[in-house]
């Protein structure tokens, strides 16, 4: 509900941020200052341990958080725990936090192997606290869009599906290193897989190639999936751009089809480089920020409000689809994806995904 | 926190009305001299009716939103603020310079809120490109170029009698006023051209080309047409392109949409809706006792463009816009003008 979170954040404030949980952000890189900016945002009481200690004092200086000299201090501090360190690091301080007492609040990809990501969900199980994935694309008003008109039947049933998402190479070396970050499948492709799972279905299938056309490390990569339901999905992943950030997809259905591209539908263009440009060389946000929509949904999950519309079985799922791509593409055969571990089993939503909200609607459509 | 909306005749009703409701807090009250109507969203929303704008205003409404016909804004605006109720009124303010200067000062009286409904101040790809101007980003304004064309609206629309007039009285103001608020300058003279191609039969001007010459010697443009058949994929746009000694920003307010393809080629809109901010500023405003901009100030201002364009297309040649005599007492928050 966009419309209404705007109204949160002009006359209605204290409803969101009466808090009574405080968040301790784990790693501050540069997910964890989009978190960090949401978390302000929802008014809630922010806590920080990082490496190096540069990154604890930029979250001090620029968000006002509390800084703790070790995890132990942070997770006795906190009520969730926001994990947003390199990948591989991702299981070993979220079973920290689970067994500390904490929810648990987990970037994607939750973790580098289903095996991996099983343990966090069983320790969180074992625990009885909450875990939740940022697959933050769910909250990207363009998808939230697009899956509502899908939802509400209007195409028909999804048949072929393509979706696209292309940047420049990092800069943080631990993600050019496809043995931490598991590569541009693992931390960028993820996100479109778990697209074209949330609208087609379960995945049977799935082939992917890869490519190096910049640098050492793979940086293009395809992956054909195929649904069980016999919808089929083309997915694009590249760190190849010289510059900028983009998105696509188009959605065909038996009756009619959706598509969008991010730069086609950009609300302000300059006539020179860098007129634009927000704070970090970032674009200026406009209209809903999917970071701030994403934790203040795992937020009230938590709360014991309803489900998120992204469960950590959905984002396993994900991560199953993902493993079996790097797979594919490192052999060449099609690879049917692992199922999502038992131990996921308690963290899938009561109902299913029903709370895409974003169409803007009413007098101006 | 109570908050009456009188009729629905402007189909921006809807939204306000979807918007209040959804709002912890607030209660929605309705009255409509078109019972039907009226009956039909108390019904959709599930809040009361009242059977006269007298019963609404006696359950003492913190504020109201006046949706009705344009020529109707004054005499509801007036009741309205001897009820002690702030005011949003839709756009335009008045059809004529007296209503809308008569609606400020029946406000002022009451030591009421009155707001105009002008929601692309709240744009988010607007508000972006405001805070870009006010940072210094494009330097002095020198043109602007605004386009604002829609598809023909129906019913009382068309009837002037009620509408105050076509085209040019629907869709001048909204970049009247983001022109007015970007530069912080007062239009001063206007020409414009008119014509009825589109839709012979409707009885109003569908097509309307406006030049504003602004006081501090900025000269910008405005396109107003109803010139988007039911074959464009949405209602219309609203584009404005600031041309300034530092650089061209350009800015298409619902140009965020996915897009798709059944039976018809539609552009969804996401990300922008207007509406949100500028319901939730006049709670704001209700709540901090507090005036509020766009006021009914701005509402004049970009009402009077409209009008001065009239007297032009009359004419052929430029007309003077009439000023409001008494100077601005609240400096707008945003850009400190």
């Amino acid at each position: 509900m966009p419309s209404l979170y705007i109204l949160y954040n002009y006359v209605g404030c204290h409803i969101l941020s009466a808090v009574d949980l405080r968040v301790g952000v784990v790693g501050f890189g540069w997910i964890a200052r989009l978190h960090a900016a949401a978390w302000v945002r929802l008014g809630v009481p922010l806590h920080v341990y990082a490496e190096p200690a540069e990154h604890a004092a930029a979250a001090v200086a620029e968000f006002g958080a509390v800084a703790h000299p070790t995890l132990a201090d942070l997770l006795a501090a906190v009520d969730v725990v926001d994990v947003c360190t390199p990948t591989d690091t991702h299981a070993p301080v979220a079973v920290a936090a689970a067994r500390a007492g904490r929810h648990v609040i987990c970037e994607k990809p939750i973790a580098s192997t289903l095996a991996e990501a099983a343990e966090v969900a069983d320790a969180c199980a074992r625990a009885g606290v909450s875990l939740h994935v940022g697959q933050v694309v769910r909250y990207f008003p363009p998808y939230a869009a697009a899956h509502r008109v899908v939802a509400a039947g209007e195409l028909g049933e999804p048949a072929v599906l393509r979706f696209r998402r292309a940047s420049g190479l990092p800069a943080r070396p631990w993600l050019r290193d496809e043995v931490r970050s598991g590569g541009v499948i693992a931390d960028l492709m993820i996100h479109d897989l778990d697209q074209a799972r949330w609208f087609a279905g379960e995945v049977v299938r799935v082939y992917a190639r890869a490519a190096r056309p910049v640098g050492a490390t793979r940086t293009q990569a395809y992956a054909i999936l195929t649904h069980a339901g016999g919808a089929i999905s083309h997915v694009s992943a590249s760190w190849a751009l010289d510059s900028g950030f983009e998105t696509s997809f188009e959605i065909a259905g038996t009756r009619g089809l959706v598509d969008h591209d991010s730069d086609a539908t950009k609300p302000l263009r300059a006539d020179r480089p860098g007129l634009l440009a927000g704070p970090g060389g970032l674009p200026p946000v406009l209209g809903d920020d999917p970071f701030t929509l994403e934790l203040g949904e795992f937020l009230t999950a938590i709360r014991g409000g309803p489900p998120a519309r992204v469960s950590a079985a959905d984002a396993a799922a994900a991560l199953a689809i993902t493993v079996a791509a790097i797979e594919s593409a490192d052999t060449g055969r099609a690879v049917t994806p692992s199922p999502v571990p038992a131990a996921f089993h308690p963290f899938t939503p009561i109902t299913a995904t029903a709370t895409a909200t974003a169409v803007v609607r009413g007098s101006w459509e | 926190m109570r908050i009456g909306i009188m009729s629905f005749a402007h189909l921006h009703a809807a939204g306000y009305a979807r918007l209040l409701h959804a709002t912890p807090g607030v209660e929605v009250l309705i009255a409509d001299d078109d019972a039907t109507r009226g009956r039909y969203w108390a019904d959709e929303l599930g809040v009361p009716l009242f059977d006269s704008y007298t019963a609404l205003l006696d359950h003492a409404p913190d504020g109201v939103v006046i949706c009705a016909e344009n020529v109707r804004h004054r005499p509801l605006t007036e009741v309205a603020a001897a009820a002690g109720a702030a005011v949003l009124c839709e756009k335009p303010l008045a059809t004529t310079e007296d209503d809308a200067r008569a609606m400020i000062d029946a406000c002022a009286a009451a030591g009421v809120t009155l707001m105009t409904a002008f929601p692309m101040r709240f744009s988010p790809p607007v508000a972006a490109l405001a805070a870009a101007v006010g940072a210094g980003q494009v330097g002095r304004i020198h043109a602007m170029t605004g386009t604002n064309p829609g598809r023909m609206p129906t019913g009382w629309f068309t009837d002037p009698r009620l509408s105050g007039g076509g085209a040019v009285t629907d869709h001048t103001v909204h970049l009247a006023d983001l022109m007015c608020w970007l530069t912080g300058s007062e239009p001063a003279t206007v020409y414009a051209q008119t014509n009825d191609l589109i839709h012979p039969d409707a009885g109003v001007e569908t097509g309307g080309l406006i030049a504003v010459t602004f006081t501090d010697g900025t000269v910008a443009t405005i396109d107003c047409s109803w010139s988007r058949l039911d074959t464009y994929p949405t209602w219309g746009t609203v584009t404005l392109e600031v041309v300034g000694d530092g650089g061209v920003l350009t800015v298409d307010a619902f140009r965020q949409h996915i897009t798709t393809y059944t039976d018809t080629t539609r552009w969804r809109p996401f990300g922008t809706d207007p509406d949100a901010g500028l319901v939730a500023e006049f709670l704001a405003a209700i709540r901090d006792r507090r005036p509020t901009r766009p006021d009914g100030v701005d509402g004049y201002r970009a009402t009077a463009v409209a009008l001065a364009a009239y007297r032009s297309a009359a004419t052929g040649q430029p007309a003077a816009v009439t000023p409001l005599a008494e100077p601005r007492l609240v400096p707008d928050a945003r850009t400190g003008r």
